[in-house]
């Protein structure tokens, strides 16, 4: 298995007032090449999980494993495994810093012991990913739109080519364009790279469209982790924990109601359309 | 990593220090901090050590916390022992080539470090079983005297609680930022100093740039409130005192008279080395 936690505990203020066990008895496997979803409302501890895969925190107890070794082991290095486990926080725009974007970029595969030149190769890819324009990598981060620092942002983390690349709501207080762009970059990434992608979303119609398989975290634990088609019939459950299923699925659900002859387990626009189409086709030919 | 310094946090409880008015919080660790510098007899300092004690086990803080208060200020207090112990004059106790200590010297050591340690104590206890809000309130109650000769009063108290509330914001800011910039292979342990200092760069400039954005977007809600500072201002919780309040302030003038006795007997205990 390519990266995994095993019973990993985890507490914030321990042994104060503000003690809080943010992680109960967690454990999860991700395998090569998987894109998975992380779903939960706020404070459920999907970002206490993010940074312990990266070993930015310590699990109380419990065992986070990459290849199979366990990173908080004497002799592991944990600087490589961030290489290896690329982590992008929510509003990754707030940590540029250098003078000018591709310096910015070239930040992380320099700290991971790239070669001048190979830093740079690394950041033009990146910054080619992420589809930030030649006539940008100039520029001070600070002078480029919203979209575009978060563009600049994510590429610092996509230059390290991580097997891993973990994303805290990489979507949050974008426009609906700039969402698609860098989820489809993201599908992009994953294909040519073969790279494994964690995705943390309050969007169930952006984790219905692109992710395979997907977490639901709810007080600290995970409640579901499974297809996407599987989780999402779980209407019930997941509204209990202040969750929901993407709305085409209400709209299949009222319509075979009615009587219409839909397959409620479409999640997407694309198959909801589909399968409606199919329906009212059957209906008039009867 | 940041979330270890406690200094100037509240730390939630119900205790009776909790729930005293502010401004005699306030009255009680200035006489406190006074009280530790003007009398410096042993007996005092077995005051002030005792004061301490009952009221830490009263504001039921955790001592470990408290304690932790004293970490940021480490090298501060190592200095400023190391400074009186060697450059105090005396009756020389060690001499080594040009390092001379007299046993002045250890005492005024001893002394300077006690209280150092008892002032963030003391004011640290303060912060802990005191909202920001109370704070300013309280202070901008005992400062109102000084509007009289045009100090702003209200302002200064309000740019206080401003720092104040920041203190917990920015580190929490710091904290991410750190994170952020480990997560990208950054380093912040190993190296020489100036690779050290370099190291922080990464965590600097993203700091600044949010404590200027924050500052930005704070002023622009308190202007969208019709905030214009201090003039014709209410208070929705006006600051009353109570009986507690009074007793309080009895119990600190039982502490200071007991502080002058001291001074005034002078118990002497000779310090022999």
């Amino acid at each position: 298995m390519l990266l995994s936690l095993k019973n990993v505990d985890y507490y914030y203020g321990k042994d104060t007032v503000y003690e809080v066990q943010a992680l109960k008895q967690v454990s999860a496997d991700f395998a090569e090449n998987e894109f998975v979803g992380l779903i939960g409302h706020t404070g459920s501890g999907k970002s206490t999980f993010l940074q312990l895969l990266n070993g930015l925190e310590k699990p109380y107890s419990g065992e986070v494993l990459f290849h199979g070794k366990n990173i908080w082991d004497r002799d592991f290095n944990r600087k490589q495994l961030r290489a290896g486990v690329g982590l992008v926080f929510q509003y990754p725009e707030h940590q540029l810093f250098e003078a000018d974007v591709i310096s910015d970029v070239c930040f992380g595969p320099r700290n991971f012991g790239l070669s001048e030149e190979e830093a740079r190769n690394r950041a033009l890819w990146a910054l080619d990913l992420v589809g930030l324009e030649k006539r940008f990598h100039q520029s001070s981060p600070f002078e480029l739109s919203g979209g575009q620092k978060r563009r600049a942002a994510i590429a610092g983390v996509i230059a390290s080519k991580p097997e891993v690349l973990v994303m805290d709501e990489p979507t949050a207080g974008l426009d609906p364009k700039g969402k698609k762009e860098i989820l489809d970059m993201l599908s992009a990434l994953r294909r040519q790279e073969k790279c494994t992608i964690i995705l943390v979303s309050h969007s169930m119609e952006e984790v219905a469209e692109y992710v395979d398989r997907i977490m639901v975290f709810d007080a600290g634990s995970i409640v579901f982790d499974d297809q996407k088609e599987k989780v999402f019939s779980h209407i019930e459950e997941l509204e209990r924990i202040q969750l929901a299923a993407p709305q085409v699925c209400y709209i299949l659900r009222a319509l075979k109601q009615k009587g219409f002859a839909v397959d409620t387990g479409a999640i997407t626009l694309e198959a909801a359309k589909e399968t409606i189409l199919e329906a009212v086709k059957n209906r008039s030919h009867a | 990593m940041l979330r270890e310094i406690t200094i100037g946090q509240y730390y939630p409880s119900n205790s009776i220090l909790h729930r005293l008015d502010a401004r005699v919080k306030i009255i009680g660790a200035l006489l406190f901090i006074v009280c530790l510098f003007v009398f410096h007899n042993p007996a005092g300092y077995a005051l002030s050590t005792l004061f301490l004690i009952s009221m830490i086990t009263v504001s039921k803080v955790p001592v470990f916390y408290i304690f932790r208060g004293i970490k940021p200020l480490v090298y501060l207090l190592l200095l400023t022992v190391i400074f009186n112990l060697f450059l105090v004059p005396g009756k020389y106790i060690v001499s080594w080539w040009i390092f001379h200590i007299s046993a002045e010297g250890v005492r005024m050591a001893v002394v300077m470090a006690l209280r150092l340690i008892y002032l963030i104590f003391g004011t640290s206890l303060l912060t802990f079983t005191t909202t920001p809000n109370n704070m300013t309130d309280a202070l901008e109650s005992l400062l109102k005297p000084l509007q009289a000769v045009k100090v702003p009063v209200h302002e200064i108290a309000m740019m206080m609680s401003i720092a104040l509330r920041f203190i917990p914001i920015l580190l929490e800011e710091t904290d991410k930022i750190m994170k952020a910039q480990t997560a990208r292979g950054a380093d912040f342990e190993s190296g020489n100093l100036i690779k050290k200092i370099k190291s922080l760069i990464p965590v600097l400039v993203p700091l600044f740039v949010s404590a200027f954005r924050r500052a930005n977007d704070l002023a622009l809600a308190m202007e969208a409130r019709c905030y214009t500072g201090g003039k014709g201002r209410t208070k929705m919780k006006p600051l009353q005192y109570q009986r507690r309040d009074y007793l309080a302030f009895l119990f600190f003038c039982v502490y200071l008279g007991m502080m002058i006795l001291t001074k005034i007997a002078d118990v002497k205990i000779p310090i022999r080395l």
